[in-house]
């Protein structure tokens, strides 16, 4: 290099000593090439004071120029000479390689160029080595004109471009740690300069320091505000508020050239787990079965076993306990990837992709890269082909990867197939069938044992105490094992409260899942990732099937809720099924096989997330109810329930179909659901549908003793009725209230109901069911032995019965006929009234009571006939079956003595 | 309403034991096949009965639920489990427990009981089961505050009555060797043992046994007046109600007026002879725990052992808890 102006102003071999020459030559070096004046040369060496022998001192100087160029230059004739006279000036001429400017210039536009196309690594050889050329300030050890100034200013100002584009590429290169000190030291030489001071920032933010990033922008801030009297620009403003938001696109992702480049494989393993769960408790046998597949040990081979479950249920703690337990089987690496972002937005493949790349060329920053030429402006690299990066830095080597939280095959697929030689734990809510190859282990939530194991170990003296608290929390958990663990720290971290505090708090299934958030712990927000990820239609039925009774539905009680078809039901539930959010249970030999189910948490969710119940669904529930059960009560006990003709059913539900003959299997299954829905009709407000949903079933409940049951829905339903001003349906609750009260033995209470309702049915005209009121009453009296105070109870409602010809009402009176004749002894009218009985109940439809009659008719007979051969006693002091599979025991029997 | 035990006039008043249905055939024919089985029984608690109303605390007896019990499910497993009548029935295991105290207590007014009985039947032959396994949940006034439960065998006569011999035996030759004859030193007035009448007292007044253990010699002419002529399995919780209410007042300072058997348990190794002395030794279930511990309330509770012995023959062996209610 023979000439340089990037710093003290050099020529090779030797430049003029006196100023004014080398004031003329570094003028005419920053025009290489070209001409310029004389005038211009004498502006530049005296301004606008020029000797009056200026012009005669110009060509002195270029004289004395032009013996310095040409000394120590081989073959220096005349064609040597580089400094030309040209008019109306001079020009000197220099080859692109002799000045240090247009190598500069060169090199920075070679840098300019290998940015622009993304090669960082080259664009940083480049500007760095045009960096180099600079050995101090610009055209620096002469005078400056106005000239030369302006062309220091401009070059110091090329320096410094090239200086931060430099800079920017090492950034984008992960150099950011290595570069805090030099911008540490520009930012203090260029206090002004914002990009240094933004470029800082970024390098300190992602060094971890972002407390220092902060600072270095109050810092710029000041000096500009003090200097300038203005705020810091729009970018390094808005870099601000992406540092102080933590905005994961500021972090920093590599960049690559569009070549393929070598990687280096890392030296040593790479482990990157999140750290032990404290307190890991349960899941046993899937710990094993887990530790047996990743030892190459299990009954089926395989290298990616797929951990599925609800959110919650623990599938990324028991796969991250897997791995931290398996350093041995994977020597060279262990590796956890989050296929969610924070958001909780499934990761693209190629995100995902690029993200374990990272991951295993240490990179510790996840997110899309920030810094381009202009500062702070996001710029998105998409990084080609990470699926070969990564196959080339697994291959042939025992890595272990977990990839948490997959949404679908289609994500998951392409990094599979990129990890060819690793072992893969995969976890997610789905099972993700369709991939081939894969062991699947679904993780159930825990076992109660499992679940109040949890609790106790986590929730501190408090839950230990309360062994019943710890048994209410594991229940009202679902033992979903989030749910479990949130609780237990929650009470942990809350010395004053006690178990059974906490255990009120999660009682109320509305408040629940508030009382379940802990710091960054929060069930909820698990729970909605799962919602979150079905469709519209499906939220819409998650949220309305909440309504569902407990503890669980058939399909038609979804049809009915969503107001839709069975196969159009079928299809939202078994998207929510799929989705983890609703359970579905198969019950072979039952009447409905498949059966829906929330987790008591779902159920919270769902609630919450309807705002209201609406009434419309709760109405057409109650009434596919209702229709199902009047079809199973006409079944069982025909013409038995006198409010059997009021309110239609809802189209598309088929009770024959559902129920086929076994209605009384059809009552067990839905018990629990019916009682739940009396309760939300009630609640609703809707009256008539509520008494006339207790009403159809009250046979069901008498014949099963369901007292609490029977109670519980009646009393809802008597309230109902009264609230409606329905005199007809407040008797026919108050009716089978009595009959409640009787088979209890409250005989007052009973005595009372049935007259109540016997005056109500004779006020509403219904004379059929005021006479079976009186059989009622007469049977509380048979019980008290009032035998012919019963007798003429059963011989009114008798005559009503036949009045209005209601063969029931007529069974009913005889057999109370049959009973009094029986106690009193006179069995041949006791047989007769028996066979009447008999014959009456088959006219109703009622076979049930028709086998009543004719075995209590055979019962009489060998009673008869044992007493005849003089082996029994009289009939008057022995149990009587006074209605079907209900006994009057008169009497305990004989002590039983002990034995051995 | 063939095939019914005759009744006695122990207690009169109506019961009602319903059958659940869990099949359409038993739904429709009132048919009942060897598997469990549940059944629903209510009537009004005794508030004058000479037994059971006879109470010097003022509780409910909690024999009435043990005898409803093995009523209830003697009828069952004749009616539904067409046990034969010439079976002898037997009690090889009973027990009570109340859970809840405050419905045993007695209000002034009628109270009813109600039992959700659920009886299992074993060692089922040729459909006819050799014994049932019965659970009971109690509830006085609708309200869940007890259990009680008891297997029951049922014998062929010359099993029974082998079996009784050779026991009886054993009792006599170890009574002539000079095992178990407990003199009778006096009778406690009826409210030492939570009764009010003197008809109703079956122990005596208790003497000092080897190791801290109090014998209390059982009155078998007068519990033959209470339970007839045999010794039934419910002369072994009175007996153990008073012996333990006596004990829990000489060991641990109870007030008897305010205490109450709430746990009993008992294991039957023979069958007893009414003609034969009978004597029960009392003594703390855990030894050097003093035999007391306190509930929730503060409230004491002592828990002690009743062996049962006629001669050196152990008949009965009983865990019993008495709670001091105040």
């Amino acid at each position: 290099m023979r000439f340089r102006v990037l710093g003290p102003v050099r020529m090779a071999p030797r430049a003029p000593t006196a100023a004014k020459p080398r004031v003329v030559l570094a003028t005419l070096l920053m025009q290489s090439n070209s001409v310029v004046s004389t005038h211009a040369l004498i502006d530049e060496l005296w301004s606008e004071e020029p000797p009056r022998t200026a012009a005669t001192t110009l060509q002195v100087y270029v004289s004395h120029l032009r013996k310095a160029l040409v000394e120590g230059v081989a073959g220096s004739g005349e064609g040597a000479q580089p400094l030309l006279t040209v008019p109306p000036g001079y020009q000197l001429r220099v080859a692109a390689d002799d000045l240090d400017l247009l190598v500069f210039e060169t090199l920075r536009d070679e840098g300019r160029a290998a940015y622009g196309r993304k090669d960082y690594a080259e664009a940083s050889r480049r500007l760095s080595r045009a960096l180099a050329l600079w050995t101090g300030p610009a055209l620096s050890g002469i005078p400056h004109g106005p000239t030369l100034q302006t062309s220091a200013i401009r070059l110091d100002e090329l320096r410094l471009e090239a200086l931060e584009q430099r800079i920017s590429a090492e950034l984008r290169m992960g150099r950011h740690q290595e570069l805090i000190g030099e911008l540490m030291a520009l930012a203090h030489e260029h206090p002004l300069r914002e990009t240094l001071h933004c470029h800082l920032m970024v390098a300190l933010y992602r060094s971890g320091r972002q407390s220092d990033a902060l600072h270095v922008y109050h810092r710029a801030r000041r000096g500009l505000v003090d200097e300038l009297g203005v705020e810091p620009g729009p970018v390094m403003s808005r870099l601000l508020e992406r540092i102080l938001a933590s905005d994961a696109s500021l972090t920093w992702q590599r960049d690559t050239p569009a070549a393929p480049e070598v990687l280096p494989r890392p030296a040593g393993p790479v482990v990157r787990l999140p750290g032990p769960v404290d307190h890991f408790t349960g899941r046993t046998a899937q710990l094993a079965l887990g530790q047996r597949f990743l030892a190459g040990a299990g009954p089926l081979p395989g290298r990616v076993l797929a951990l599925s479950g609800r959110a919650g249920a623990g599938k990324t703690a028991l796969a991250a306990r897997l791995a931290h337990d398996a350093g041995d089987l994977f020597p060279d690496g262990r590796v956890l990837l989050l296929l969610r972002d924070a958001g909780g937005r499934a990761l693209t493949p190629h995100a995902a992709l690029s993200t374990l790349l990272r991951r295993l060329r240490g990179g510790s920053q996840d997110a899309a890269p920030v810094v381009a030429g202009e500062p702070g402006a996001p710029v998105v690299a998409p990084e080609p082909e990470p699926a070969d990066l990564l196959y080339e830095l697994t291959k042939g080597r025992k890595m272990l990867f977990v990839l948490d939280d997959a949404v679908s095959e289609a994500q998951v697929r392409p990094v599979l197939a990129a990890l060819p030689d690793s072992t893969v734990l995969l976890t997610g809510r789905h099972a993700l069938g369709a991939l081939d190859g894969v062991q699947h282990l679904v993780l159930d939530v825990f076992s109660r044992e499992e679940a109040e194991e949890l609790l106790v170990r986590c929730g501190g003296p408090a839950m230990r105490e309360d062994p019943a608290a710890v048994s209410e929390t594991a229940r009202l958990c679902g033992n979903l094992p989030l749910a479990l663990r949130v609780a237990a720290a929650g009470l942990a971290a809350r010395p004053h409260w006690s178990a059974a505090e906490l255990v009120g708090r999660l009682a109320d299934e509305r408040t629940r899942l508030s009382s379940l958030e802990l710091g960054d712990l929060d069930v909820r927000s698990s729970l909605l990732t799962a919602y979150r990820d079905v469709g519209i239609q499906g939220r819409q039925a998650f949220r309305l099937l909440g309504l569902a009774p407990l503890p669980d539905f058939a399909l038609w009680s979804a049809a009915a809720l969503l107001a839709t078809e069975l196969p159009e039901a079928e299809r939202h539930t078994e998207e929510l099924v799929r989705a983890q959010l609703l359970e579905a249970r198969s019950r072979p030999g039952q009447l409905t096989t498949v059966r829906y189910s929330f987790h008591p948490l779902l159920r919270s969710l769902s609630l919450e997330l309807l705002d209201k119940r609406p009434v419309s669904a709760t109405d057409r529930l109650g009434r596919a109810f209702l229709a199902l059960a009047r079809h199973a009560d006409s079944l069982l006990a025909p013409g038995r329930d006198p409010l059997g003709d009021t309110l239609e059913p809802p189209a598309g539900i088929s009770p024959d179909a559902l129920i086929g003959s076994a209605p009384l299997q059809w009552f067990r299954e839905e018990a629990a659901g019916l009682l739940e829905t009396v309760r939300q009709a009630h609640a609703a407000g809707l009256w008539q549908l509520c008494s006339a949903l207790a009403s159809a079933s009250a046979g069901y409940y008498e014949a099963g003793a369901l007292w609490d049951d029977w109670e519980l829905g009646h009393q809802l339903a008597l309230d109902a009725a009264r609230q409606a001003g329905d005199p007809h349906a407040e008797a026919a609750v108050l009716r089978s209230l009595g009959d409640l009260a009787w088979q209890r033995q409250e005989t007052t209470t009973a005595v009372d109901r049935y007259r109540l309702a016997w005056h109500l049915f004779t006020r509403c005209g219904d004379r059929a069911s005021a006479a079976r009121c009186l059989s009622g009453e007469a049977d509380v009296m048979l019980g008290q032995g009032r035998g012919a105070r019963a007798e003429r109870c059963y011989v009114r409602a008798l005559s009503a019965g036949q009045a209005e010809n209601d063969p029931r009402g007529i069974a009913d009176a005889l057999r109370g006929l049959a009973l009094v004749a029986l106690r009193e002894g006179r069995t041949a009218e006791a047989r007769g009234r028996l066979t009447e009985c008999a014959a009456q109940a088959r006219r109703a439809g009622d076979r049930r009571w028709e086998e009543y009659a004719t075995r209590t008719l055979g019962a009489v007979d060998a009673a008869d006939a044992a007493v005849a051969a003089g082996r029994g006693g009289d009939l008057a002091g022995r149990p009587l079956e006074v209605r079907p599979g209900v006994w009057l025991l008169s009497a305990l029997g004989p002590a039983l003595p002990q034995s051995a | 309403m063939d095939l019914v035990p005759e009744l006695s006039p122990f207690f009169r008043g109506p019961q009602h034991l319903v059958h659940k249905p869990d099949s359409p055939e038993a739904f429709l024919l009132g048919a009942g096949a060897p598997v469990r089985q549940s059944f629903t029984y209510a009537t009004e608690l005794p508030a004058d009965h000479p037994l059971f109303g006879d109470m010097a605390a003022p509780f409910h007896d909690l024999l009435f639920p043990v005898e409803a019990l093995r009523h209830a499910a003697l009828f069952a497993a004749r009616q539904y489990f067409r046990v034969p009548p010439q079976r002898v029935t037997a009690v090889s295991v009973s027990g009570t427990e109340i859970t809840d105290v405050a419905p045993w207590r007695r209000s002034g007014g009628p109270a009813r009981i109600a039992l959700e009985l659920a009886l299992t039947p074993v060692n089922v032959i040729t459909g006819v089961p050799r014994g049932l396994e019965c659970e009971a949940v109690v509830s006085i006034g609708g309200r869940r505050c007890g259990t009680a439960g008891a297997e029951l065998v049922f014998l062929s006569p010359g099993v029974h009555r082998g079996h009784r011999e050779a026991g009886r035996r054993q009792s006599e030759q170890s009574l002539l060797a000079g095992h178990g004859q407990i003199a009778v030193t006096g009778v406690p007035a009826p409210e030492r043992v939570g009764r009010r009448s003197a008809h109703n007292v079956l122990v005596g007044l208790p003497a000092e046994g080897e190791d801290e253990r109090l014998v209390f010699p059982v009155d078998l002419d007068a519990a033959g007046r209470v339970f007839g002529d045999e010794v039934p399995a419910a002369l072994f919780l009175e007996a153990s109600r008073q012996a333990a209410l006596l004990a829990a007042a000489e060991l641990h300072g109870f007030v008897t007026s305010h205490a109450l058997l709430t746990r009993w348990h008992g294991a039957f190794r023979g069958f007893a002879e009414p003609a034969l002395p009978l004597h029960c030794a009392v003594y703390a279930e855990k030894p050097g725990d003093q035999g007391v511990v306190r509930d929730a309330g503060g409230l004491p509770t002592a828990r002690l052992c009743l062996d049962f012995l006629q001669g050196d023959r152990e008949v009965a062996r009983v865990s019993a808890s008495v709670l001091q209610d105040c």
